[in-house]
């Protein structure tokens, strides 16, 4: 892959707004800056592609979540914390590792402060356009994401728990169990439109989510 | 990606094993293994989470008071509305500045702390003079008290017959207000 024409050199930075006019399809995975960037953006050094210095440009912007230092992420879901856990190696006591594993807490505790199951990412939700579509954009919680309106929304998405077996294997599977006991995950499509606040994603939404989730009704 | 995660959790991360394997990595991965900062400028995100939690009382600042301007080590108060700063001693020295030029010249000594802006009164009866606060006349007044309190800081004094509480404030918009007040049991013509 060529990073060149994606390469801020003023500011050793993969440019994110390029990477959605231009290359949206190649690099998917480049969603948010700094965060989905740790897995492009190591690759890339590795390949001799970028300096070592597009590493250290990446934001550390830190945050304490009930004592822990956390890196903070653009809309706090937990998909930019954990995807590039899938498959990049993290290493015990490391600044990734205590923000991932801290990401998982703040995400449990959140849902306990709003009293439903956790797990907060992006994902389709119940708002649908003039076709019919379902809708899709990221969802996070307050305090990890420094996008402003976090807690206007409420949309739990179960993918979002099954990434969480690799920060919190026991509380995860807890919660998806909760998820499987209140019927909130099917193998229909959305939960009806309710009038309550709470919006829960179904499994996925087909278009988008079907590379990202699994129908776990389906196992 | 619901499938990798159980991968890595049930199969004790194979994916991250192959990506650890591959040698050009392999050399990259002291990146990966960066510390927790110690110490760091934290991000507050208070305001996000005031919709959630109940807001913590605000915790008010203790209002100090100063019987005396002789105290070991000078107390300050600072005062500023971001723009123009004021610090000011419990005896009445102190500096202003405008962003970041001095408005009054102010050496750091705890000796003497003869620097700052003041306001003289003097008797014309007697042609005795004195400050509002301590300094810089350093004359003993018969009663005197420093009041800090979040938005200013009061000085009262007995002289005489005198009885003169100053007020210094920031004003958020403008520059600074700065108010006293003389009052006396036996009205004398008197210079301020």
């Amino acid at each position: 892959v060529e990073y060149d024409f994606l390469y801020d050199k003023g500011h050793h930075l993969l440019d994110d707004r390029l990477q959605r006019q231009r290359a949206a399809a190649r690099l998917g995975v480049l969603r948010s800056a700094g965060f989905g960037s740790r897995l492009c953006t190591f690759v890339a050094i590795a390949q001799g592609q970028l300096p070592q210095e597009s590493w250290f440009a990446l934001g550390r912007l830190l945050t304490a979540s009930g004592g822990e230092p956390i890196l903070l992420s653009w809309s706090g879901s937990m998909f930019e914390y954990l995807m590039p856990l899938l498959v990049m190696p993290t290493y015990e006591n490391t600044l990734i590792d205590r923000t991932c594993k801290a990401a998982v807490g703040r995400q449990i505790e959140y849902g306990k402060q709003r009293g439903v199951p956790w797990g907060m990412s992006e994902s389709g939700y119940n708002m649908v356009d003039v076709r019919l579509n379902y809708q899709y954009r990221a969802f996070g919680v307050p305090g990890l994401g420094l996008k402003r309106g976090l807690a206007s929304d409420l949309v739990v998405a179960p993918y979002a728990s099954v990434l969480a077996l690799m920060g919190g294997p026991e509380e995860a599977c807890r919660n998806l169990q909760r998820l499987g006991e209140k019927k909130l995950i099917g193998n229909t499509d959305f939960t009806r439109p309710s009038t309550t606040p709470l919006h829960v994603n179904d499994a996925g939404n087909r278009v988008r989510l079907s590379g990202l989730s699994w129908r776990i009704t389906r196992a | 990606m619901s499938l990798l995660s159980l991968e890595s959790l049930l199969l004790d991360l194979p994916m991250q094993k192959r990506f650890e394997s591959d040698p050009l990595f392999q050399a990259t991965t002291l990146l990966l293994q960066e510390r927790v900062p110690k110490a760091t400028a934290s991000y507050a995100i208070a305001a996000e989470l005031s919709g959630v939690r109940t807001t913590p009382g605000v915790t008010e600042m203790p209002v100090r008071s100063f019987g005396t301007p002789d105290t070991p080590v000078p107390e300050v108060q600072l005062l500023s509305n971001g723009r123009y700063h004021v610090m000011i001693t419990n005896a009445g020295g102190g500096y202003s500045r405008w962003k970041d030029i001095a408005v009054t010249r102010w050496r750091e000594d705890g000796t003497c702390d003869n620097w700052g802006t003041f306001c003289y009164i003097r008797d014309t009866a007697s042609g005795e003079f004195w400050s509002t606060a301590y300094q810089p006349t350093l004359k003993k007044p018969e009663k005197y008290e420093a009041i800090f309190s979040e938005a200013r800081v009061e000085f009262r004094r007995r002289d005489h017959d005198f009885d003169t509480h100053t007020e210094i404030a920031v004003s958020p918009r403008t520059t600074s207000r700065c108010a006293g007040s003389a009052s006396s049991t036996a009205p004398r013509p008197q210079d301020g």
